[in-house]
């Protein structure tokens, strides 16, 4: 068996190896310079190890098949029709107000977004055109000015490298120094349904210039049924006591498969949020890699998951204290019916220069069936001496006592479910700051309760 | 209203109920005395449909239905109400957001409109007047963090607004200061009709100074061994229950 599947990802490394020759056909004059210097180099990097398998420490808990035995084409670059931009809108959440970008099969389309609300100090450029523009800086870009991007991201995780190897589509949006913006961009990724099922690597880079405030939706969405794999970049750097709120929502097709990595740093004073709430896709994986790399950083990641039916959801999640006097908070929260599986990986690194770092994580989930599973790890690598860290995790079922309690009082066995579950799961959602978005995803979380346990 | 007969009930594996028979009418109020572990709470318990308690024996017609048939939640849309003695906290579930799903599955239960946001909300407020309660907590999750007193008295809010036929307080006195007290008993003396009826579960003889019951039974062993009216409440009270220990339960009535 592990002959025929080391076989079998033979064969995906060489359909994605001829997918980059035809890639870098349509480049022309793009197939050159530092940028592609490195494109190669990811490509060969994938090639080396083809797709984690489930013997590899970081990825043994999510059986990634489903992207070896389909093969997807690149995407097509869909013209921008305004009937694109209805599509989106209608077959996703409505972030109000937000200023939104939008990408369609992981292309970017500045015609259909709202460029022209763009607030004073933010800078969006397509990446290609960063790329074209500045070859030199924009291979720099990955390397040196974030250092969650060390130079072993390529060999560690081959969803960064197949990402790296198709860099392409995306945007760079820089701020200036001390702006805060208003107003959230909204990152619309909406993949549409074809006769042929495809793939996109977007990547996103964000560099949060010191004393900047932004905050950044990314939605992942589809079309009812559509068959894709995405496979998201985003490359954050958050300079001293800028501060970054970043949501991220993953409601793609269910028959998706949604990779997304990030890597984001922050330094002196800078703040890094991420709130990652997850309703789509069939298996998705998310990493999200964290350094605190100046004294006095904070970075929050929390998590929502609720995975039903045979969904597979995989969060791993690396906090990484560099430097002294920083803090971190992290809480993931699952929620899982049906025959759905979960993951939960969070690693705590402190270094041994990171006195008085102050970490707190927890994993708390709930099962709502017999045959749902979840696997948690919290991991603490802890290498200073003066430091506060505390770290949990529990899986349980409905509590009895509470379920009762709502019985007693006249409501029903499912809407007494979806009360509680709702209980267990708005929790995340309240934390989400921004809020326009903490609102619409109350409600949304609402309708779906109801939608998957009141049947 | 009710008509309890022979009623045998375990909790993993032991037997605490042996033999209930009880009959309430519309209009009484009945006190369920005896001391710690003689079954009052699961006799509580087994009436509302608790599902840790299981019912070996015996059955229990209320308004001709068989109760024991009913799921939790019907028979608290058919006018049955517990009120805890541990009331239970709900984070993330505010005290408002379950006060009205509850009403409105009432309502609904019984074919009548439920009740928008604004008109509940009237209706609580003034049921609050009744239990003197801080309208603050209306908005706090469910029980969470609140003291004993405020529990209780939350318990009560909720009986005025669901309005049962027959209540059922499982030791609404423990836990309470004298003020406390008057408040919880005024309030469940309010809702008292000659249309509803109540069972009061109580330790302590306390609790009947406040709230003046029809008939007082005492519960020892699982069985009830003596019936009385209130003045067997003060027996108890000056002579304890060590005396009730030693007196055989009456033959069970022939069903």
């Amino acid at each position: 068996m592990s002959d025929g599947r080391a076989m079998n990802n033979e064969t995906a490394i060489q359909n994605y190896r001829d997918l980059f020759a035809t890639f870098e056909h349509t480049l022309n004059g793009g197939a050159s310079g530092e940028t592609h210097r490195l494109r190669r180099e990811a490509i060969d990097r994938f090639a080396s190890t083809g797709f984690p398998t489930m013997r590899g420490e970081d990825w043994r808990y999510t059986n990634f098949n489903p992207l070896i035995r389909q093969s997807f084409a690149l995407a097509e670059a869909p013209g921008a029709q305004p009937s694109l931009r209805d599509a989106a809108l209608a077959g996703s959440i409505d972030i109000a107000g937000a200023v939104t970008l939008l990408f369609v099969n992981g292309v970017y389309l500045p015609e259909l977004s709202d460029i022209d609300r763009i607030p004073d100090g933010i800078r969006v450029t397509p990446l290609h055109e960063f790329i074209a523009a500045e070859t030199d800086r924009a291979a720099e870009t990955d390397r040196a000015a974030n250092p969650a991007m060390a130079d072993d991201v390529l060999a560690r995780n081959p969803f960064a490298a197949l990402n790296t190897a198709f860099m392409h589509h995306g945007v760079v949006i820089e701020t200036a120094r001390g702006v805060t913006a208003t107003v959230p961009l909204h990152l619309l990724f909406f993949c549409t349904d074809s006769p042929q099922p495809f793939m996109t690597h977007p990547r996103v880079i964000v560099r949060m210039a010191s004393q900047a405030q932004l905050d950044i939706v990314e939605q992942y969405a589809g079309a009812d049924g559509a068959t894709y794999f995405t496979n998201t970049l985003t490359d954050i750097r958050v300079e001293d006591g800028a501060v970054l709120r970043h949501v991220k929502l993953q409601d793609e097709s269910r028959s998706a498969v949604h990779v997304a990595s990030v890597y984001t740093s922050a330094g002196r004073a800078g703040t890094y949020e991420n709130h990652a709430i997850g309703f789509g896709s069939a298996l998705q994986r998310g990493n999200i890699h964290g350094v605190l790399d100046g004294e006095g950083g904070h970075v929050t990641m929390n998590g929502l998951f609720l995975p039903s039916g045979t969904q597979h959801m995989d969060h791993f999640t690396t906090i990484d204290h560099a430097v002294p006097h920083c803090t971190s908070h992290e809480l993931y929260k699952g929620v899982l019916a049906d025959e759905a599986r979960g993951v939960f990986t969070g690693k705590i690194i402190v270094r041994q220069d990171a006195q008085k770092t102050d970490a707190v994580q927890a994993n708390n989930n709930m099962l709502l069936s017999e045959r749902a599973q979840i696997d948690t790890r919290p991991q603490l690598e802890i290498y200073a001496d003066d430091v506060r860290c505390t770290h949990g995790a529990t899986v349980g079922r409905m509590s009895a006592d509470q379920l009762f309690y709502l019985l007693s009082r006249g409501i029903d066995r499912q809407t007494a479910q979806n009360i509680l579950t709702y209980a267990f799961a708005a929790d995340i959602v309240a934390r989400i700051p921004i809020d326009t978005v903490r609102e619409v995803l109350d409600v949304e979380l609402h309708r779906r309760l109801g939608a998957t346990w009141n049947k | 209203m009710l008509e309890i007969r022979n009623l045998h009930a375990r909790v993993e594996g032991n037997d605490i109920l042996k033999g209930i028979n009880l009959t309430v009418k519309p209009g009484e109020i009945h006190a369920m005395m005896g001391p710690n572990g003689s079954g009052k709470s699961t006799l509580a318990g087994v009436l509302a449909g608790k599902e840790i308690y299981e019912v070996t024996e015996g059955e229990v017609i209320y308004n001709g239905k068989n109760l024991l048939d009913l799921d939790p939640s019907v028979r608290a849309c058919e006018g049955v109400f517990l009120a805890f003695q541990y009331p239970v906290e709900i984070p993330g579930v505010s005290n408002t957001y379950f006060l009205k799903a509850a009403y409105n599955a009432v309502r609904k239960y019984r074919g009548e409109e439920e009740l928008d946001a604004v008109d509940f909300l009237a209706l609580v407020r003034e049921k609050m007047k009744l239990v003197e309660m801080d309208p603050s907590l209306l908005s706090r999750p469910v029980n969470e963090g609140f003291s004993g007193g405020e529990k209780k008295r939350n318990e009560i809010l909720q009986m005025a607004v669901l309005d049962p036929m027959l209540s059922i307080l499982d030791e609404t006195d423990s836990g309470l200061d004298i003020d406390a007290l008057r408040i919880v008993a005024n309030g469940v003396n309010t809702l008292h009709t000659p249309q509803n009826a109540a069972i009061v579960v109580t330790h302590y003889q306390r609790l009947l100074d406040y709230i003046i019951p029809d008939f007082v039974h005492v519960l020892v062993d699982g069985r009830i061994v003596k019936s009385g009216d209130k003045s067997l409440a003060h027996h108890l009270e000056d002579h304890g229950y060590d005396w009730a220990k030693d007196l055989k339960s009456p033959v069970p009535e022939t069903i």
